[in-house]
């Protein structure tokens, strides 16, 4: 049994993962999520009961048959908030499955707050469907609800195009609201139509900018309408449901796979030059065919690498709304480009950055209700957080419409932390920067939830880290828009070859700003401290040599202009030589602790080039 | 792959929505500068969609859109409008127009529609 274990572990905490979004489905009264809660509750019923786990299986049994009862029915804030905690309870009895095998949890407080809902549930939903009902048109046998994105940039239209396009399929037999009123743009409309509820499907599934829409059948008949008591039967909801032919595989397995990708390659390069010393135009051919081949698998790994961003996202929507309750705000979180694809690894690191801006932006940037509404804003905020592919790299951005960043408080804070002086002249670019210095913080509490401002320059440096790059776009009682560039994946990365010494050695090109001869017109020693001067401006400049103690054998050496964290440096080394992709394969053991280095990589000659890490490199004591 | 028709007058957006479709997989089976051309072209190209601006020379959108459902009341047509123009479109959708993009175009949204039309 315990072979299974860590499949059923995992799955079980991906139906958790589902039933979490579905909730907040459900709570914004998109009754179809019932059904995948269920489905998911059931399966991991099924599951538990096959392992042996009885207390799980017993309280997803309850909550199932709870969640039947729910099926058609208005649900009530109070049964969402059960349903979070219950799967809360259940995450807690995976754990500690996984930690002591065990599933022994006390779960007898949720099961009694089942039976006490049930019971008032059942009350609430009759009176409820009384007065809903009296508005269905006649005789339509269809439901449909639809709700128009928030983004759509003329609803009427939209709103009238969807219309139009019903029409050619059913008949409608009435709106709510009526349709002058949809055509002048709503966000959320109900049309009762007579037709095929696939047909509907079809049609609706072909227009753009709907966020959701649920079809059901009424299947309320006159007969039944003459009836006091108007009973709804449970909808059919049609809904697509997603099918993949996937198989799982473990990252390292992939990881293997690059590295061994990364041998061919210098094996390749090997073989070339053997057949150039050798002269063998046979094995030229043969290595270039192979070549080929090496590159599309290269192509191909790099793919399979690849996962949607929802992977990640998936999880914010719930925690968004736990915040914002417990700090009594209130925040609509819209999410988009789920779709959109970034390297494993990026994205793994890139989670608690994204969830840190987050948090930030709901606790710091959405302003409280009253304010919002002395502001003249509505009383909920929004919170956007976009990813999309630009060029050859993945975008996200987190926007929020709250107060903004204050710079001038940004100022004083500044100045109080000793971080910039009193009289210092800093532009605004400049003092929006400051928040990404270590241990900067312009709330005056610190939070629970956003900590102590430790975290945006650990944001910063993650994404740097990464071969990205962000930008933090703000203004006052308007909002905040954070935007981070990053590079599909790591594992490849385009740099630039240098000498130094007789040794070649890699600099990310993503660091690099431009390259510039040195010569005793532009470099300047001022105060033992070594400058280059470029178009006026002192660079702060560092000669490689002297930082990796070996002498330098060129007379003309070139300047690499490199950024870090917004401010431009200089890197003497003694001459370029190629830019080139390559393969970074990480220190590990005792070499990892080695600051200025992120990696090395292996040219086709077999040559072993360290790949030159900026931000350790100066930001150590030694250069602070 | 979806084979599009770009119509618009002005070069530069008709360059603007060929990158952005291009990138997303689309094929451009042809352009025209006003919806004389366009329905000419529709003849000869059979696209399986059209992007259509609405303010032209020669022909408007809109009466090429009536041009194109004559010859092909399937066709799929996305008009091409700016805020402002709403009750334009709203013609248009009643003429049988099956979506519409909004300049400036955010490629994102441009892509969606299109794919949505396409049934992609």
């Amino acid at each position: 049994m315990s072979d299974y274990k860590a499949e059923f572990l995992q799955e079980a905490r991906e139906y958790v993962e589902l039933m979490n979004q579905s909730f907040l489905r459900l709570e914004k009264g998109d009754n179809s999520a019932i059904d995948e809660i269920f489905r998911a509750m059931h399966t991991i019923k099924g599951m538990a009961g096959f392992m042996g786990y009885k207390n799980l299986e017993n309280l997803c049994h309850r909550l199932e048959s709870f969640l039947s009862e729910l099926k058609g029915k208005e649900v009530s804030e109070e049964t969402v908030d059960l349903l979070l905690l219950s799967s809360d309870r259940i995450s807690e009895i995976l754990n500690k499955i996984e930690a002591e095998n065990s599933d022994e949890i006390d779960c007898d407080d949720i099961l009694d707050s089942i039976t006490s809902l049930e019971k008032k549930e059942s009350k609430t939903c009759e009176k409820k469907e009384g007065g809903d009902s009296k508005r269905f048109a006649e005789d339509a046998n269809l439901r449909i609800e639809i709700k128009i994105s928030d983004d759509c940039a003329m609803k009427g239209v939209r709103g009238l195009l969807i219309l139009e396009a019903l029409k050619e399929v059913c008949e409608i037999k009435a709106t709510e609201p009526e349709e002058s009123k949809i055509e002048e743009g709503c966000d959320l409309f109900l049309v009762f139509a007579n037709g095929d509820a696939k047909k509907v499907d079809e049609v609706l599934s072909g227009i753009a900018e709907i966020e959701r829409y649920t079809i059901s059948e009424t299947g309320i008949s006159k007969k039944e309408r003459k009836e006091d008591k108007i009973e709804e039967k449970t909808p059919e909801v049609i809904q697509p449901q997603k099918k993949s032919d996937s198989v799982r595989v473990d990252v390292k397995v992939l990881d293997t796979i690059m590295n061994l990708i990364g041998e061919l390659v210098i094996i390749k390069g090997r073989l070339l030059q053997i057949s150039g010393k050798y002269e063998i135009p046979e094995l030229s051919e043969a290595v270039s065919i192979m070549e080929k081949s090496i590159t599309s698998l290269q192509d191909e790994v790099m793919k399979v690498r690849m996962v949607k961003v929802e992977r990640v996202f998936s999880k914010f929507p719930r925690m968004v709304r736990d915040l914002a309750r417990k700090l009594g705000k209130k925040v609509e979180f819209v999410m988009e480009g789920l779709d959109t694809e970034l390297d494993r690894t990026v994205l793994d690191e890139m989670s608690d950055p994204i969830m840190h801006l987050i948090r930030n932006a709901v606790d710091h940037g959405i302003e409280s209700p009253e304010e919002r509404k002395a502001k003249g804003k509505s009383e909920t905020g929004l919170i956007k957080l976009s990813a999309r592919r630009e060029k050859n790299n993945v975008v996200i951005e987190i926007e929020d419409d709250g107060r903004g960043i204050d710079l001038e408080k940004i100022r004083k804070k500044a100045i109080e932390r000793g971080l910039i002086s009193e009289s210092a002249q800093l532009s605004e670019e400049e003092l929006k920067n400051l928040i990404f210095l270590p241990g900067f913080s312009t709330n005056d509490r610190a939070t629970e939830i956003s900590g102590r401002g430790v975290g945006m320059d650990v944001v910063k440096t993650t994404v740097e880290r990464l071969g990205g790059s962000l930008k933090l776009i703000s203004e006052k009682d308007r909002g905040t828009k954070i935007r981070i560039n990053l590079p599909p994946t790591v594992a490849i990365i385009k740099s630039l070859l240098v000498s130094v010494g007789g040794q070649v050695y890699a600099i990310p090109l993503s660091n690099v700003v431009e390259a510039v001869y040195v010569d005793s017109n532009n470099a300047k020693n001022i105060h033992g401290n070594l400058f280059l001067i470029v178009r006026g401006k002192l660079i702060p400049s560092f000669r490689l040599s002297q930082l990796f103690g070996c002498e330098n054998g060129k007379e003309r050496e070139v300047g690499i202009i490199v950024e870090k964290e917004s401010e431009k440096y200089a890197l003497i080394a003694d001459s370029i030589i190629d830019q080139q992709e390559i393969v970074v394969k990480p220190l590990t053991g005792y070499l990892s602790k080695i600051k200025g280095f992120s990696g090395v990589t292996i040219l086709g000659d077999g040559t072993v080039v360290p790949i030159i890490d900026i931000s350790s490199l100066l930001g150590g004591d030694k250069f602070g | 792959m979806v084979r599009v028709l770009v119509v618009d007058d002005t070069a530069f957006m008709r360059k603007l929505l060929k990158n952005i479709l291009f990138s997303a997989g689309f094929d451009i089976a042809g352009e025209a500068e006003n919806g004389k051309q366009a329905v000419e072209l529709y003849k000869q190209l059979k696209p399986d969609i059209v992007t259509m601006d609405i303010v032209m020379p020669e022909m408007n959108g809109i009466d090429a859109l009536k041009e194109i459902k004559k010859l092909d009341p399937n066709a799929k047509v996305i008009m091409c409008t700016a805020i402002g123009q709403e009750q334009m479109v709203k013609t248009a959708i009643k003429l049988g127009a099956r979506g519409y993009i909004v300049k400036p175009f955010q490629a994102p949204k441009v892509i969606e529609e299109l794919k949505k039309v396409a049934g992609v």
